[in-house]
């Protein structure tokens, strides 16, 4: 099962390099700074993903795109926050690329460093708007149940 | 010694360096050796002034025929451009601010170059540009540079900045000094082009950007006779009639600023006036056909007339410096009032009126679906609306277009539910349209056009592309079942220069359109005829690319709730990916004037070379995108889905062009509005119209 896991790895790091470079990150230069980029968004928002669903790369993208497959399956808190955790890494990456282009001529305005950022930022708050978001379900439950 | 040494540095380590003129090289020596440690060469050609700094940098210069200045360090193989001069530099000196000094023969002068700045310019600190042993000083224009880089970069209040202001106070004291010593009467005025703010930028309408400083001084006793001491302003247009009586030159036709008389000697002053007051009744003799002028201003015209030109009435002095004065004040109030403010009453009806025709169409068209609301696509869709607008209010955003485009574009394509293999072809064919996207002039240093994007008067001589486009358009048309062949094998033997094909093209051009006044069902060939025409061998990859990329996305699309924006975007981004930029300089004439002069029959080429084809030609291959998105959608949809998606796709486009009028009225006094922002405004605008007229056009297009 580990060898799946570390394949498993291994292939998102090359479909995350991939897909930096269809969204528009330099293809001949900077290769091993984008390669860097997809080791570390792997890193932080697949890795429970990855282990939790034993490295199928299929369940995985059924997973992420609530595809029906998963629809029928309870819902248990775990799977909201791993499927929360790699949203805000994504959505957190996407923003960061933002500034890039505007021309304030700041240090940081280079190619993966405002990505890194917002993209460690965006998985820290999809952890905390997760557990505010089930708290407050919680209690709305909780609620209907004593009425 | 090396062949032909010319220049000798040694520092203080006892390292000597010798330029070698012949070799194109540079000869170093320790102490106490016979033979050289180092020969630097490397793009080094017959180097002559060389300068080595305690750091241990080899400054030399290095070129053939015009000058340049490289650096090198004593172990590097290649040497950094420094600075550009126009001749070379017999020597070269650097002092501890860092300012280069190169003294240039052939031009007899020296020039100093201040690190602080990137630019190019060069001040001219001795010589007059021609032989001679005189000492006399330059007459002439002197730029002191730095200040406003210095300022840019760190604001006014840095230390930086302070050192920069005092560097600059040094250098106006020499100035004066030696002013004050010679006995020639000098007179030196320093002015400022601008001011800044807090942050050190310039080009808003705040006050501190737009007042700046003017210093004069003179060793010529009691010259300046100023009566009353308050602060004195005058306008930057007024300096140009007062420095063209200084250097003894004619003022310039379209002059509009009025000699400032204060600073004019009193003997001098009537014949000032007067050449000015000459130089005006001349351009305003030519204006006044298009700009009305007030009456207060004809009344001061006829009576400086009466002065100036007819001498029928004698005044003194004061009396005729208080009439040109007021003259003045009024003629520059009223080409304020005309030229440069803005009437924002009407800007603010306008835009009011087209915000209520969106809301309108908003209530009206936009239909709620009744199955369930899907919060996240709906979240999704309006974010990604949100930043496409506003995208036109930022000019790095505008300068970046078609990348934040393509982005957004790719963004929509990898979320929305597909066949996660159609998901990456159609990904992967959009990255493949990133090779056809042209240069704009403000991103010139980074980026570089391809050299085979780019089209040469005399470059007939390969003819891989055309075969390549002439296989991509052959596909096009048979699988979009068009019957425009003839058009595409005349076109095809004009690409392959055979002659005379041109005059049976705009013939078969001409048929085709008689024959769709009687058939409006067939206007997509004959759109397909001029656009494989226009478009040109190089851009019909591009041709080839859309329509696969529009068929992946129809082929089976389950009602997306993000397809009118994607089709939009679609719409916006194939105007840059077909080579274009919203900029008026780089709208592409030669779509309308093919390379090749075919000889064509006398009414054919009336017809031919009237402005309104010739006009016709450029729209359709500037907006070529636009056309393309809606003749894609009218044949590849559905009848009974594509009056709902055009109506949405047109929603969105109508929002786009509101925030763009918004952004141009918001950004009115920004510095960049008439390169960046209102050219964008213009395109918009225009391919919005073509939009709007070809869906009306192809109502009656048959699938």
């Amino acid at each position: 099962m580990n060898t799946t896991i570390g394949l498993c790895y291994i292939q998102l790091i090359l479909i995350t390099h991939g897909i930096c470079i269809l969204m528009g990150a330099p293809l001949l230069t900077d290769i091993i700074r984008t390669f860097l980029f997809s080791i570390y968004i792997v890193l932080i928002g697949f890795t429970p993903v990855i282990i939790s669903l034993k490295g199928n790369l299929n369940d995985i993208y059924n997973f992420l795109f609530d595809n029906e497959f998963y629809l029928t399956i309870s819902k248990s808190n775990k799977h909201f926050f791993m499927k929360y955790l790699v949203w805000g890494t994504i959505i957190g990456a996407w923003l960061g690329a933002l500034p890039i282009p505007l021309d304030w001529d700041r240090w940081w305005q280079r190619w993966p460093i405002t990505c890194l950022i917002s993209s460690t930022l965006g998985a820290g708050f999809s952890v905390i708007f997760t557990y505010l978001w089930l708290w407050i379900r919680k209690n709305q439950k909780y609620n209907e149940d004593t009425e | 010694m090396g062949p032909q040494p010319r220049d000798i540095f040694i520092n203080t380590n006892n390292t000597i360096y010798v330029t070698s003129q012949a070799a194109n090289s540079v000869l170093v020596w320790y102490e106490g050796n016979a033979i050289p440690i180092k020969d630097i060469s490397g793009n080094i050609s017959s180097p002559i002034g060389l300068f080595v700094t305690t750091a241990g940098e080899i400054y030399v210069d290095s070129d053939n025929s015009t000058g340049r200045i490289d650096k090198w360090r004593l172990n590097s193989t290649v040497g950094i451009s420094i600075m550009y001069t126009c001749t070379k530099c017999y020597d070269i000196f650097i002092d501890m601010n860092n300012n280069h000094y190169c003294s240039m023969k052939i031009s007899h002068q020296i020039v100093i170059k201040s690190l602080d700045v990137i630019s190019n310019a060069l001040t001219i600190v001795a010589g007059t540009g021609n032989a001679g042993s005189t000492s006399s000083m330059l007459n002439g224009f002197y730029i002191f540079v730095g200040v406003d880089h210095c300022g840019h970069r760190y604001g006014p209040l840095h230390i930086e900045m302070k050192r920069k202001l005092n560097q600059m106070d040094e250098v106006i004291r020499n100035i004066t000094l030696s002013i004050d010593k010679s006995n020639i009467s000098s007179l030196l005025m320093i002015i400022g082009d601008h001011g800044m703010t807090q942050q050190g930028d310039h080009g808003g309408d705040e006050l501190n950007e737009i007042e700046t400083a003017m210093f004069l001084y003179t060793n010529k006793p009691n010259y300046f006779s100023l009566s009353n001491n308050k602060q004195y302003t005058v306008s930057q247009i007024d300096l140009v009639p007062t420095l063209s009586w200084f250097l003894h030159t004619l003022i310039p036709f379209s002059n509009i600023g009025m000699m400032i008389i204060d600073i004019i000697p009193k003997e001098q002053r009537y014949l000032a006036m007067k050449l000015n007051f000459e130089q005006m009744e001349i351009y305003l003799k030519h204006i006044s056909l298009t700009l009305q002028l007030s009456d207060k201003i004809h009344e001061l015209r006829a009576s400086l007339h009466t002065i100036f030109i007819t001498f029928d009435r004698e005044r003194n002095l004061t009396q005729i410096e208080n009439l040109f004065n007021e003259f003045k004040f009024e003629l520059q109030t009223h080409f304020r009032r005309q030229w440069s403010t803005f009437n924002i009453f009407r800007i603010i009806l306008g835009l009011i009126i087209m915000l209520l025709s969106c809301i309108i169409l908003l209530f009206i068209y936009f239909e709620f679906s009744k199955k369930s609301i899907d919060y996240k696509n709906i979240i999704f869709t309006i974010s990604l609306t949100l930043i496409y607008f506003a995208i036109s209010f930022s000019n790095s955003f505008i300068i970046n277009e078609a990348i934040c485009l393509y982005f957004l574009i790719q963004t929509i394509i990898l979320i929305t539910k597909m066949n996660i293999f159609k998901k990456f072809l159609l990904s992967f064919l959009l990255f493949l349209t990133r090779i056809f996207l042209i240069c704009r002039e403000e991103q010139q240093p980074y980026c570089i056009d391809p050299l085979w994007l780019l089209s040469k008067s005399s470059d007939t001589s390969h003819y891989f592309l055309p075969f390549m486009a002439s296989i991509a358009w052959f596909i096009i048309l048979i699988l979009s079942s068009n019957y425009s062949y003839i058009s595409y094998i005349i076109i095809v033997a004009y690409w392959f220069n055979i002659s005379h094909t041109l005059s049976i093209f705009y013939l078969s051009v001409i048929i085709q359109f008689c024959f769709v006044l009687f058939k409006p069902s067939h206007i997509d060939t004959l759109i397909y005829s001029i656009l494989i025409f226009v478009v040109g061998y190089r851009f019909s990859f591009v041709i080839f690319l859309q329509y696969f990329i529009y068929y992946i996305i129809f082929k089976n699309n389950k009602n997306n709730q993000s397809l009118p924006l994607l089709l939009s975007l679609l719409a916006d981004y194939f105007f840059y990916a077909t080579g274009h930029q919203p900029v008026l300089s780089q709208i592409r004439w030669t779509a309308a004037f093919p390379t090749i002069n075919t000889p064509l029959h006398i009414y054919l080429s009336s017809i031919i070379n009237s402005l309104f084809v010739r006009g016709v030609f450029i729209l359709i291959e500037t907006f070529s995108g636009q056309i393309l998105n809606i003749i894609l959608i009218r044949k590849m949809i559905p009848k009974k889905y594509q009056g709902n998606l055009l109506k949405h796709v047109l929603i969105v486009d109508c929002f786009k062009l509101l925030t763009t009028s918004l952004s141009v009225f918001i950004l009115r006094r920004h510095l960049m509005l008439w390169k960046i922002f209102s050219p964008r405004f213009l395109f918009q605008l225009v391919g919005f119209i073509i939009k709007c007229l070809f869906v009306f056009l192809t109502m009656k297009l048959q699938k």
